[in-house]
């Protein structure tokens, strides 16, 4: 593709980004600096009881034995971590917020720039016929409102914030923390175990089918704050539940970082279906500020014939490190992974999911599609093992990337490590560029360039978007259009 | 440098650093732990080995020294030079191979012979180079430096076959380095034969000039525990790189391959093409990796690795790579992993043959995909016989 004419270019390469803003609203944080101290302080401000301070403390004192990964294709300069925050709470004129009158109404402000039917009302008032979401939206470290609680607990779904359900629900959070995820997994997940601040917790029992998508929303505000989410999903035997989260943060220029765990659990029957759309700070142009995104996400396919779906949709973060990953244990299990990257001006990415199966006739799709725009760097890194005991394993793997411009790169990382003779595990990956065919027959029929890249690049992730629920895939197919703004001429 | 201190230099590395361990990414998948664990002797002999001459050129290694008497070199067109590494020298020895590798560094510190081939510009040679290494001394490392060139427009076919006594366990480490010069041409064949019970390494660096081609196919059936380095460096416009294999695997058998496709300038071809075939409790590491540089528009790069696995136990790790930092070009890859097909062997006795046949049928297909591009004709007969046999004593 030829850049017709620079300063159209140049033009659109300075489109801003769209969500960066920042609230002003008093924080109530500890100082910076990492101790046993402030794990303490944490663990204390949000009353605690003792076994959580001690899986914190664990963690803790195992995160000083470890070092930094620096295997993954991404270059950053050092974090430091005793610069960082590791606790802030929006001030309120409460402890707890009765209802939204009490919410904080700039906070209420900050959510509807960012269009998130937060009021139950509103949501309610709604267009007649859309579907509801019920969200626990988290505010820096603290979740302000939940909404459908009431509804939901009707049906014994419980969803709201961690810290609640480690009040309300010590035995559920005991049983199931840390069993996916172990606190002594990898450096960013034993990093969240000892200071995770807020996230979201759900719980189905048996027999429930979700009626609604439960979303989360998270927002990193507060100027060095790192973001310790820790989310932890359950369904119990025959549950079904679909679960939203998405993002999107204000413009700044120091790197945040942001170290969050997902751990979900599904037993015999139940299935999972986890979306996210992240749409952090990519940083500017020159690849000043933005997100460094590095999450543990895990899901543990416990039970017989349960399934757990991942679809992401990635287009911010200056760094993303990321492998959704499902441990297949129960015979015929399922495991999804369904993934849209995009990576412009010097974004890096190296993301992909684990698929390990255990059980028999366990089954798995893989489909990747990486966009890489400008200077950035994407890259697929994924995981299929079959091990010994897991008869009839089948597993097919599609990673597709996409390169705009020249000086973008595009990389492909599969480990297949099989076991058992019985298994079938097909890879595929193909690597290409916009066909200036493509573009002359879309720019014959009236189409500029710009949109016929959306176009294209659109059908391209077609396949991971229809996975999406609906609310999610008209946003996923907007924030493509915004992040590949500019990067074609 | 020169040689005589690049070899100082490579002792020095090799003592420092050692061997490799499962803690490096390259080497996570191949303990050489038992390699590393072992002494080796130098202790030399005659030896008793036979062997099958493919064509009227046979340059014979016995136990890691160059047989005048069991060769035949000596009718050569002009333009062709063929000898021993130690007498004929040239300055490109040692700056293509890996230094970083601790097999090189072994090599280069302690190669006591190997083939020195040349082909001059313009000269194609039609009768193929067979190269035999010979080896039945047991407790013995055998280094062997290959080094192959063909200058401008020439071209040449050469095979390497490894032959071991059974039951020896020896250490063989070889380093080949080709240099194909403009528009040349190298076949390149590696057959390897080794005990049941050898250590078998290669590194094949080769370095191809614009519009050149260098083809490699690397048939392995021996050696307890194994690996080849395989480095395509493409610094030449529309050159082609072509590297098939078949490793045939069973009993405790490790094998384990690496490919490193460098695509430095555009307008370039590289295909792999891979199969294994495992049976009992082998094991089949296979990694492939495309870098394709930032200016190397146009490239077109394949790579496919395809398994069979025959029995429980048997197991594969598979890692194809692609790296792009260019955006005009066309790169695939591709990985299966899986057992015989049962509709296909079902369709096979409905039409009246017997399922260890129809067994022996549907391998040999899924094998010989990878012998269709062999052009050298005796290399071909040659490596169709001995995956019969194999596949024969597997059925067995």
């Amino acid at each position: 593709m030829k850049i017709e004419d620079e300063k159209s270019f140049d033009e659109l390469t300075d489109k801003e980004y769209k969500y960066g803003f920042v609230t002003d609203i008093e924080s109530d944080s500890l100082p910076p600096g990492l101790n046993e101290d402030i794990v303490r302080a944490i663990s204390k401000r949000k009353n605690e009881p003792e076994w959580l301070t001690e899986f914190r403390l664990k963690a803790y004192r195992h995160w000083l034995t470890l070092e930094e990964p620096t295997w993954a294709k991404v270059e950053f300069p050092p974090v430091d971590y005793q610069a960082l925050s590791y606790y802030s709470a929006p001030k309120q004129k409460v402890d707890m917020p009765q209802s939204l009158d009490d919410v904080d109404p700039e906070l209420l402000a900050t959510y509807e720039k960012l269009g998130i039917p937060l009021g139950e009302q509103e949501v309610l008032a709604g267009v007649a016929g859309a579907p509801s979401i019920a969200v626990d939206a988290v505010f820096d470290s603290v979740s302000v409102a939940t909404t459908f609680k009431k509804n939901l607990e009707e049906m014994g779904i419980i969803f709201g914030s961690f810290s609640d359900a480690v009040k309300d629900h010590p035995e559920l959070v005991k049983q199931y923390l840390g069993t996916v995820v172990p606190y002594k997994d990898n450096y960013y997940a034993t990093l969240n175990s000892a200071v995770f601040s807020d996230g979201s917790f759900c719980y189905i029992p048996k027999g429930v089918k979700c009626p609604m998508e439960l979303s989360t929303y998270f927002r990193i505000n507060a100027a060095n704050t790192g973001q310790f989410e820790r989310t932890l999903l359950i369904a119990d035997e025959g549950a079904k539940v679909s679960y939203l989260e998405g993002c999107t943060a204000p413009q700044r220029d120091e790197n945040q970082l942001h170290a969050a765990v997902v751990e979900l659990v599904a037993h015999k029957d139940a299935q999972i279906k986890y979306s996210t759309v992240q749409n952090w700070y990519p940083g500017d142009k020159d690849g000043k500020g933005g997100i460094y995104n590095f999450v543990t996400k895990r899901g543990h396919c416990r039970g017989d014939n349960s399934k757990i779906s991942w679809t992401q949709v990635e287009t911010g973060s200056a760094i993303t490190w990321k492998y959704p990953s499902c441990i297949l244990k129960g015979d015929n299990s399922v495991g999804e992974f369904y993934s849209v990257a995009v990576t412009n001006n010097l974004q890096q990415a190296d993301t992909g999911t684990k698929m390990i199966h255990v059980g028999k006739n366990t089954s798995s799709t893989i489909i990747s599609k990486g966009i890489s725009a400008g200077k950035a760097q994407n890259s697929y890194r994924g995981m299929v093992k079959v091990v010994e005991t897991a008869e009839n394993a089948r597993n097919f793997s599609q990673c597709d990337s996409m390169l705009i411009g020249d000086k973008c790169g595009a990389h492909t990382f599969p480990y297949i490590d099989v076991n058992n003779p019985t298994a079938h595990v097909e890879h595929e990956a193909t690597t290409t560029k916009i066909g200036e065919d493509q573009i002359f027959y879309c720019n014959q029929r009236g189409l500029d360039t710009e949109e016929a890249v959306s176009l294209i690049v659109n059908g391209f992730c077609k396949e991971v978007f229809r996975e999406l629920p609906m609310e999610f895939a008209v946003e996923a197919q907007k924030l493509l259009g915004i992040s590949l703004e500019g990067s074609v001429g | 440098m020169d040689l005589k201190d690049l070899r100082k230099k490579a002792e020095v590395d090799f003592k420092t650093n050692g061997f490799p361990t499962t803690k490096e990414e390259l080497w996570r998948f191949t303990d050489v732990s038992r390699v590393a664990g072992a002494e080796f002797s130098n202790d030399w002999k005659i030896s008793d080995l036979e062997f099958q001459p493919l064509d009227k050129i046979t340059v014979v290694f016995e136990n890691g020294k160059l047989s005048r008497e069991k060769s035949n070199f000596e009718d050569l067109p002009t333009g062709v030079c063929i000898g021993s590494v130690l007498d004929l020298v040239d300055p490109r020895i040692g700056t293509l191979a890996d230094a970083q590798s601790a097999f090189v560094a072994a090599n280069t510190a302690y190669f006591g012979d190997g083939a020195f081939i040349e082909v001059t510009e313009g000269v194609e040679m039609d009768t193929p180079i067979h190269l035999v290494y010979l080896a039945d001394v047991d407790g013995a490392a055998f280094h062997m430096r290959n080094f192959i060139s063909a200058g401008k427009g020439a071209a040449v076919t050469v095979i390497e076959e490894y032959i071991g006594l059974a039951g020896a366990t020896y250490w063989t480490n070889v380093v080949t380095e080709a240099f194909v010069a403009d528009g040349g041409l190298v076949d390149h064949y590696k057959v390897q034969r080794e005990s049941e019970s050898a250590y078998h390494f290669q590194t094949l660096e080769a370095n191809l000039g614009t519009g050149s081609v260098f083809s490699n196919h690397a048939v392995t059936l021996g050696g307890a525990l194994g690996r080849n380095d395989i480095r395509g460096k493409l610094i030449g416009e529309e050159g082609e790189a072509i590297c098939n294999g078949l490793y045939l695997l069973k009993d405790k058998q490790l094998f384990d391959t690496h490919i490193f496709m460098d695509h430095a300038v555009p307008k370039c071809n590289s295909h792999e093409l891979y199969k294994g075939i495992l049976d009992d409790k082998a094991r089949a590491v296979f990694c492939g990796r495309i870098l394709v540089q930032k200016d190397a528009q146009e490239t077109d790069a394949i790579q496919s690795n395809g398994n069979l696995l025959l029995s429980r136990g048997a197991k594969v790790n598979t890692l194809p790579q692609l790296e792009i930092y260019a955006d005009d070009v066309k790169c695939t890859h591709g990985a299966t992993i899986g057992e015989m097909d049962d509709v296909a062997l079902y369709y096979l006795q409905t039409r009246g043959i017997d399922p260890v046949q129809g067994h022996a049928m549907l391998t040999f297909a899924f094998a010989n995909e990878v012998l269709d591009e062999v052009k050298c004709k005796p290399a071909k007969r040659y490596i169709e016989e001995l995956v019969h046999d194999w596949l024969h004593k597997v059925a067995k």
